[in-house]
């Protein structure tokens, strides 16, 4: 029989955290009940959960190294992830899992052969399909309450700053010159932080580039359409895998508002070697 | 003087140059840029985007002096 009490407060429990303290917990089958029983979309349900205190248990384990207020920041946040390739499937999905309220993709191409070697939403049973279609979908059922918006576009104009209107920090996962300048500008006139990763072989580099700083210019000004170390060296799974790691870090520390007179160095991580170097221009 | 040299992504093979040590280091008898450096290992200046001087952007044209750390980067856009 349904329970007839439709608070938050009756689906709780109590469970221990990581560090053996109590805390009340929901599980997701009772959010997604009382979030159609009471018409209220799911990703609001887990904000009030959270702001009453009860932690989803999909967020159990990121405590306490996310905090539930932390948790509640990401839930009310919007980020867009331009590229939907290596880095940006690797950002994509991690980003889901951490529960971003909502979530911006864009990339105008469908999987192919060449991108199983690294490209985490690449399968047998994706290839011909949208890349921001499957990543859609697949994002939906690993986290049903983060609202993902599909944009099977080149984000090529700066006359498409509209898109980021209500977007906190834009992630750039691209992998040619020319439109990662683009982005920049974009960023730029939107006032917004961009998080730029890149890699090439074994290695990779992140920054967040502050808007209107220049630094998209040092980093490929001129090089619109150079042959870079990528065509030369590859891209195995290693080095997207962890330089979208760095990335989403970083998304994470903007939006918690920390390390915010460091996050402008340039980290460069060679697992071949293995080094991580800092750099700052 | 003894300055170190970090040769990044393609431009790492130019690190197994003979004149560098087992330290990554390269020595000058007097005074040196960057760009001898570069010149002495043999890597092209137009494969070259970023240069650093003890992690901080410069020039090729920048002076060095002993104990100096010299990164190198070529363009690097993959993603």
């Amino acid at each position: 029989m349904m329970p007839t009490d439709h608070s938050l407060e009756s689906r709780a429990r109590i469970e221990k955290d990581s560090r053996g303290e109590s805390c009340r917990v929901i599980c997701e089958q009772d959010l997604l009940e009382l979030s159609q029983i009471l018409n209220i979309p799911l990703h609001q349900m887990y904000l009030q959960s959270m702001e009453k205190g009860i932690v989803p248990l999909r967020y159990l384990r990121n405590m306490p190294s996310i905090t539930l207020k932390q948790q509640i920041t990401l839930q009310t946040s919007q980020v867009a992830v331009v590229g939907a390739g290596g880095l940006g499937g690797y950002v994509i999905e991690g980003l889901c899992r951490l529960g971003i309220g909502a979530l911006h993709i864009f990339d105008p191409d469908a999987f192919d052969e060449t991108n199983l070697n690294r490209q985490v939403f690449a399968r047998q049973n994706t290839l011909g399909y949208p890349k921001v279609q499957v990543m859609q979908e697949c994002c939906r059922l690993i986290n049903p309450a983060v609202q993902i918006t599909a944009h099977q576009i080149a984000v090529k104009g700066q006359t498409q700053d509209d898109l980021f209107a209500d977007v906190q920090v834009i992630v750039d996962a691209l992998d040619t010159p020319g439109d990662r300048l683009t982005l920049a500008a974009i960023a730029g006139k939107c006032c917004l932080p961009l998080v730029h990763g890149a890699v090439a072989g074994f290695g990779g580099r992140v920054m967040v580039i502050h808007p209107l700083d220049g630094r998209m210019e040092t980093l490929y000004g001129g090089q619109e359409n150079a042959c870079s170390a990528e065509h030369l060296l590859g891209t195995p799974v290693l080095s997207p895998a962890f330089i979208a790691s760095f990335q989403m870090m970083a998304v994470l520390n903007i939006l918690f508002g920390k390390n915010q007179s460091r996050d402008s160095r340039m980290i460069y991580v060679d697992m071949e070697k293995p080094s991580l170097d800092f750099f700052e221009f | 003087m003894k300055i170190e040299i970090r040769l990044f992504a393609t431009l790492a093979s130019y690190a197994s140059h003979g004149e560098m040590d087992a330290d990554a280091c390269l020595s000058f008898d007097g005074p040196a840029t960057i760009r001898d450096a570069v010149q002495r290992l043999g890597v092209p200046e137009q494969e070259i985007k970023l240069v650093f001087l003890n992690g901080v952007g410069v020039s090729l044209d920048s002076s060095l002096k002993d104990k100096d750390r010299v990164g190198i980067f070529p363009p690097i856009g993959g993603g």
